[in-house]
């Protein structure tokens, strides 16, 4: 009878709505990488995520030795808006910086996170 | 009470009464037979102007809540410049521009005369597809995306069809006693199984599409409460696989027995609610990471 169709239908329908997830983006990869030790200083930091962003939301803060925060430019999205491209506005000294990273992914999740690389002396 | 909590909360009262709206109005305007149609929604007047209500409050309240959640909680959210910036610079605020049209065109359907019950699928059927113009569609790049956002909507239409057209269910079976409404109440019955199966093959079908293009693996870790959460889920759906079991296998064979309609009614409501705390876990989980 209808009924028991329905009913099957119905929980077939919210057991599959499981897949209904909406993904957070999380970083994949980064230019310096992660813990990374580099000999010479990078002109910009590349952050590679699983996700693409929204520019306007997405933005990532260096903070130097001596929490010392590192001037950065605009920063651009890049790879199918996938990687956000923080360009350096001047060349880093020797030491240890950890990158602060808050993106907006094109879902409307917002992550944020951190890493941190050294630049050989 | 959080951005992200009203958000959620805002999510849930969308959703449900849009599938309300779409799954009632669709079966009612193409499936029922007009005399009883007209009849049916008449008793289900009110629940039809609370779901528009909710649909056009949660609509204006879902840009400020996505402004709090995006910005820095609830001073950003009636901020000029930060609802610019969402509406013109972020795919979430793209989306609510379609979700906003299709609330206009449901506003109409409903206001303008003579338009009916098909307008009104129409306008909220618009409302779900709007939904998945973001969401994890968002995940893949190139020609995959477009085809996951017509699998979402596929999916949504379909699933709301059955959970939406449940309230009507609810007020027809007692028609099956009303020597007036019998013929058509039977007939408006068949054709629910009928198209029945047209949606569960879609249902089934983008279910599990949806299943290999997100979620990859079964739900078993519950030290994730992503997982956790669908967990209690699908706990909640083998009561409710009871319940249909109970209905299909002791209700509807003693159809005959004057206490088994009510009872029958009941089940469908208690099925009503239920899905309704599935609706619930869904948005809860649905701004979880998966993983």
């Amino acid at each position: 009878m209808t009924h028991s169709r329905f009913t099957a239908l119905l929980l077939v329908a919210l057991l599959c709505t499981a897949g209904r997830a909406l993904a957070h983006a999380h970083l994949t990869d980064s230019l310096p990488p992660d813990k990374a030790t580099v000999a010479a200083a990078p002109a910009e930091i590349d952050l590679h995520f699983s996700e693409e962003l929204n520019i306007k939301f997405s933005d990532a803060k260096i903070t130097g030795p001596g929490k010392a925060s590192v001037k950065t430019g605009a920063p651009v999205l890049v790879d199918e808006g996938k990687t956000l491209k923080v360009p350096l506005s001047e060349p880093l000294g020797p030491g240890a910086y950890s990158v602060d990273w808050r993106v907006l992914s094109t879902d409307g999740h917002k992550s944020n996170g951190n890493y941190s690389f050294t630049v050989k002396p | 009470m959080t951005p992200d909590a009203a958000l959620i909360l805002c999510r849930f009262s969308l959703y449900g009464s849009a599938m309300f709206l779409w799954g009632a109005s669709a079966y009612l305007g193409w499936f029922v037979p007009s005399g009883l149609a007209a009849q049916v929604g008449q008793q289900l007047h009110a629940w039809y102007r609370l779901a528009l209500f909710l649909v056009v409050i949660t609509t204006a309240l879902t840009l400020p809540l996505q402004a709090a959640t995006i910005g820095e909680g609830w001073a950003d959210a009636f901020q000029p410049e930060m609802l610019g910036s969402i509406l013109s610079e972020t795919n979430v605020g793209q989306a609510w521009i379609g979700q906003a049209c299709a609330t206009v065109f449901l506003l109409l359907s409903f206001v303008v005369p003579f338009v009916g019950r098909r307008a009104i699928a129409l306008g909220a059927a618009l409302l779900l597809i709007s939904a998945t113009m973001t969401g994890h569609a968002a995940m893949n790049t190139g020609w995959l995306r477009p085809l996951h956002r017509l699998n979402d909507a596929l999916h949504l239409l379909s699933g709301g069809a059955w959970i939406g057209a449940l309230p009507a269910i609810v007020a027809i079976l007692p028609k099956l006693r009303e020597p007036m409404w019998q013929r058509d109440a039977r007939l408006a019955l068949t054709r629910f199984s009928t198209a029945g199966h047209v949606a569960v093959g879609l249902v089934i079908a983008t279910g599990i599409a949806n299943t290999i293009l997100v979620v990859k693996a079964p739900p078993l870790d519950w030290q994730i409460a992503y997982q956790r959460l669908l967990g209690i889920k699908i706990l909640i759906i083998c009561v409710l696989v009871g319940l249909a079991i109970s209905n299909r296998y002791i209700l509807v064979p003693r159809l005959g027995r004057r206490a088994t309609l009510g009872r029958l009614k009941w089940a469908s409501i208690a099925e009503i609610a239920l899905g309704f705390l599935v609706l619930g876990l869904v948005a809860v989980f649905g701004t979880l990471q998966p993983t």
